[in-house]
């Protein structure tokens, strides 16, 4: 679904501003189908910049992109792209049942369609009886299941979960947590962003460790954890102590 | 054309919704109607004093709108992303010019209608009141022909705040560079005027200058009609070729503005 092959990405120098910085440098991950990867690091190791490479914000410098076997992904790509931002931003003063109909509208959906898409998807998400209500009125963990339902309108193959979690309270997270498993199960391909590790072990099998935009580790949860296990003679390291782990211990 | 149309549909039903637009729809009108009450302070051709005052108070509304809303609905910057949301659809860079500037465009042109139908209802009360001495005539099929004029140029507006949003961040340049743009298309007429008068061969070089710059900044006077709503005489005789060159020409320009936002878009990375 999603393969990086020695990708580079530098965000050129801004006049009077920061000088160019090299965001990811020659990284090679791969995504296929009906499996569910966890792209963790820390801030500015180059998540962002990955997510914004395959929604085609942007192009890489170098490198091969290949995103749902196209490499210069088209906007009809998107069409199977289910893409949760880490920041909500939409038209504000519209309604969520419009921005619903907006995304389903652009994947050339029928109206009954979008109805009853989006009928079961505020209802599954709970804001269904907030539907007609304008986003600006919505609270931050109300604005980011609008912006889920968006993602989902259209039956997307690859989702990509930029911090799906983020403004949710916990009961908010079960949630979410519980529908990303009903969509794993039913076979889409999953990219998830998070800080919370805890969610990406509970979520995802394999993980990704970005680190000043470079790969760190690609592979199994449990294979980090018992190599990490094995380096520090530990038992039981969890995700978070394999993480941290591997990332202070890069030389560079 | 379904994602171009949906995309105009939310960016009208976004403004439509502003408070600001309302406020600014509102004191366009309350302006209009306090017009009558300025028309006191003149004595004679009260008629051109009328007409001038509202395409003034049009032209005047539709600069605030495309200045300080369109601007700010087109702008990406760190606090504005919407952008972002919109292209996480299957919608092309192209299908976003074309949606959001359709979307802005008609947002624009239902406020000004409404200001327009505002002005001809008051100059066709007041012009029985005044009489024929000081208001002799009004004709409509010119007064629309110069609402269209001044639409072109609001809408030529509208597509450099497109072109330029294109290639800068940031809400705050974009309307500097936009007034610029206006401030130069208004001035650059005056300026050749004057270096036109002078005989010496480098004011002839400096025309020649000033006449390619005409080319990325028009002459908007081209389009300014309003005079031509108190006469009976022919729209092509007032403005000395057939009405429908400069309109042309306008919507050519504003053509090839657009082609040029979408070659920018397309080639920038949204960052």
């Amino acid at each position: 679904m999603i393969q990086f092959i020695n990708v580079h990405k530098t965000y050129p120098k801004q006049i009077n501003r920061s000088p160019a910085q090299h965001a990811l440098k020659g990284i090679s991950i791969s995504l296929k189908r009906g499996e569910t990867l966890g792209l963790i690091g820390q801030n500015g190791a180059g998540k962002s910049t990955s997510i914004r490479l395959i929604m085609g914000y942007m192009r890489p410098d170098r490198g091969k992109l290949i995103v749902l076997g196209n490499e210069n992904p088209s906007p009809a790509t998107r069409r199977h792209i289910g893409y949760l931002p880490e920041t909500s931003s939409f038209p504000p003063n519209l309604t969520c049942m419009e921005l619903l109909r907006f995304a389903g509208r652009c994947c050339d959906m029928s109206n009954n369609t979008i109805t009853e898409r989006s009928d079961g998807l505020l209802d599954r998400l709970g804001i269904r009886d907030a539907r007609n209500r304008r986003l600006s009125e919505y609270s931050k963990g109300m604005q980011q299941r609008a912006s889920f339902a968006a993602a989902l309108i259209h039956d997307p193959d690859l989702l990509i979960l930029d911090e799906p979690m983020s403004g949710l309270d916990p009961i908010g997270r079960a949630e979410i947590i519980d529908l990303i498993h009903d969509l794993r199960r039913q076979g889409k391909s999953i990219l998830f962003c998070s800080h919370l590790l805890d969610d990406v072990a509970r979520i995802t099998d394999d993980v990704a460790i970005l680190h000043q935009g470079h790969v760190l580790y690609n592979g199994s949860i449990a294979s980090l954890c018992s190599q990490q296990s094995v380096v520090q003679g530990a038992t039981g390291i969890s995700l978070q102590d394999a993480f941290v782990s591997i990332v202070k211990g890069y030389q560079p | 054309m379904n994602r171009i149309i949906a995309l105009a549909k939310i960016t009208f039903l976004n403004g439509l919704r502003r408070n600001a637009v309302w406020g600014l729809c509102i004191f366009a009108l309350v302006s209009e109607i306090c017009g009558v009450f300025f028309i006191d302070f003149f004595g004679h051709d009260l008629g051109r004093v009328i007409s001038d005052f509202h395409f003034s108070i049009m032209w005047s509304a539709g600069m605030l709108f495309i200045l300080f809303y369109a601007v700010q609905a087109i702008a990406w910057d760190d606090d504005h992303r919407i952008i972002d949301s919109i292209l996480a659809r299957p919608i092309s860079r192209t299908e976003y010019v074309l949606g959001t500037m359709t979307g802005l465009s008609l947002l624009l042109l239902c406020f000004e209608l409404l200001l327009a139908a505002l002005a001809v209802a008051e100059i066709i009360w007041i012009k029985p009141v005044i009489g024929e001495t000081y208001f002799p005539v009004f004709s409509m099929t010119h007064f629309s022909f110069a609402w269209i004029g001044l639409q072109l140029i609001l809408l030529t507006h509208l597509g450099i705040v497109m072109l330029v949003s294109a290639a800068i961040r940031g809400a705050f340049p974009v309307m500097l560079i936009t007034l610029a743009y206006s401030l130069i298309c208004s001035g650059l007429p005056v300026v050749r005027e004057s270096i036109g008068q002078q005989s010496e061969a480098s004011a002839q070089g400096l025309d020649k200058i000033l006449q390619g710059m005409n080319m990325i900044f028009p002459d908007f006077s081209l389009l300014d009609l309003k005079d031509s709503v108190l006469s009976n005489q022919s729209m092509e005789i007032m403005i000395g070729m057939p009405v429908w060159i400069p309109f042309s020409l306008m919507a050519v320009y504003l053509a090839i503005v657009l082609v040029l936002s979408c070659f920018i878009y397309q080639r920038r990375d949204i960052l």
